[in-house]
């Protein structure tokens, strides 16, 4: 069973044998953690080649920052606090411009008469896919590692650097907004 | 029982756990199939963001990141308590303040007693300044990192 305290074990068994030089253990936290640090790039950052870069510097830096880690946090949760820093200095170098126009051009055209259609699993799942795309970088990740990865407010707080207030709200917000932009486009029957 | 609808945090929190809503908005959803429709709504979502393929990348990431890792050997780790250095370090800077403090004690208590009520106020006006303007600092930073992701 993956139970917190045998997670804390496996994580300070990984770190152990890493900072002992065994490049190979770190190969296994990659393998660990990846899961979490896709979801938190592909949210954040639109390009696939960025996206590349981006996931790859942050394994570099917790590589060369694992002597650093107290175990405060899970192992995942450390790394993803790295990832999302990372994601947000790219933005910063970005300045935003062309993310806004991904943006417009992926809301624009999405979607239009299907009101009255009546969707099968599969399609809502692509409609809930494309529409939470179109919700701001935080809004989709917050709700991503809530509703999907099912993190505790503590441990998005802690990757996100957000008050757990702030979190909340920003859910909060993030659903109305997901919801209200479903029901412009789609009959409340069909979904 | 509450007549009104109940709010949107409330349907959120009720379609999320409906032990967490207030006693009123329970006893409200209870009998209002317009609040139950829209928590069915908010349900229906929530089940559907759970169920979403989780994002993946399509290469192979630990081969790659491998590849660019320095040779295999120790890395360095942060030293787990200050050197011995350190404790010498902060005993001399004590011993250096405190000698003075104890010497000249009761000039440098004169010193503030001897402050006009003016001065006192000018001095604790500068430091409110300080201290607003470093908060207005902090606030702005925060906000400027928000906006960073809140952008549509």
């Amino acid at each position: 069973m993956n139970t917190p305290n045998r997670e804390h074990y496996v994580d300070k068994l990984l770190v152990d044998r890493v900072l002992r030089g065994d490049t190979q253990a770190f190969g296994i936290i990659i393998q660990n953690t990846q899961c979490l640090v896709a979801q938190i790039v592909h949210r954040m950052i639109r390009g696939a080649e960025d996206r590349k870069d981006i996931a790859q510097d942050v394994y570099l830096r917790a590589f060369h920052k694992l002597g650093s880690f107290k175990f405060e946090a899970r192992l995942s949760t450390w790394i993803g606090q790295i990832a999302y820093n990372s994601c947000l200095s790219w933005l910063d170098k970005k300045k935003n411009a062309d993310i806004r126009e991904a943006v417009f051009h992926r809301s624009a055209g999405a979607f239009q008469d299907e009101t009255e259609k009546q969707f099968s699993q599969k399609e809502l799942s692509s409609i809930l896919k494309t529409e939470v795309g179109n919700l701001p970088p935080l809004y989709q990740l917050l709700i991503t590692l809530f509703h999907h990865e099912m993190l505790s407010y503590v441990e998005m707080g802690q990757i996100t650097g957000l008050p757990e207030g702030t979190l909340k709200s920003y859910l909060f917000r993030a659903r109305k907004q997901l919801k209200e932009n479903l029901l412009s486009k789609y009959k409340k029957e069909a979904l | 029982m509450k007549t009104e609808h109940v709010s949107d945090l409330e349907l959120q929190q009720y379609a999320l756990d409906p032990t967490g809503c207030s006693k009123e908005a329970q006893d409200h959803m209870g009998s209002c199939a317009l609040c139950q429709g829209e928590a069915a709504t908010y349900r229906h979502l929530f089940n559907g963001l759970r169920d979403q393929p989780a994002a993946t990348f399509d290469f192979d990431l630990a081969e790659m990141v491998l590849s660019r890792l320095p040779a295999p050997g120790p890395l360095p780790t942060e030293p787990e308590r200050p050197g011995i250095s350190t404790w010498v370090m902060i005993a001399l800077v004590c011993v250096m303040t405190g000698i003075p403090l104890y010497l000249f004690r009761k000039n440098i208590w004169n010193t503030f007693l001897g402050i006009s009520g003016l001065f006192l106020y000018i001095i604790l006006g500068v430091a409110a300044i300080m201290v607003v303007s470093r908060i207005m600092a902090m606030y702005k930073k925060y906000q400027r990192q928000l906006d960073r992701l809140n952008f549509t």
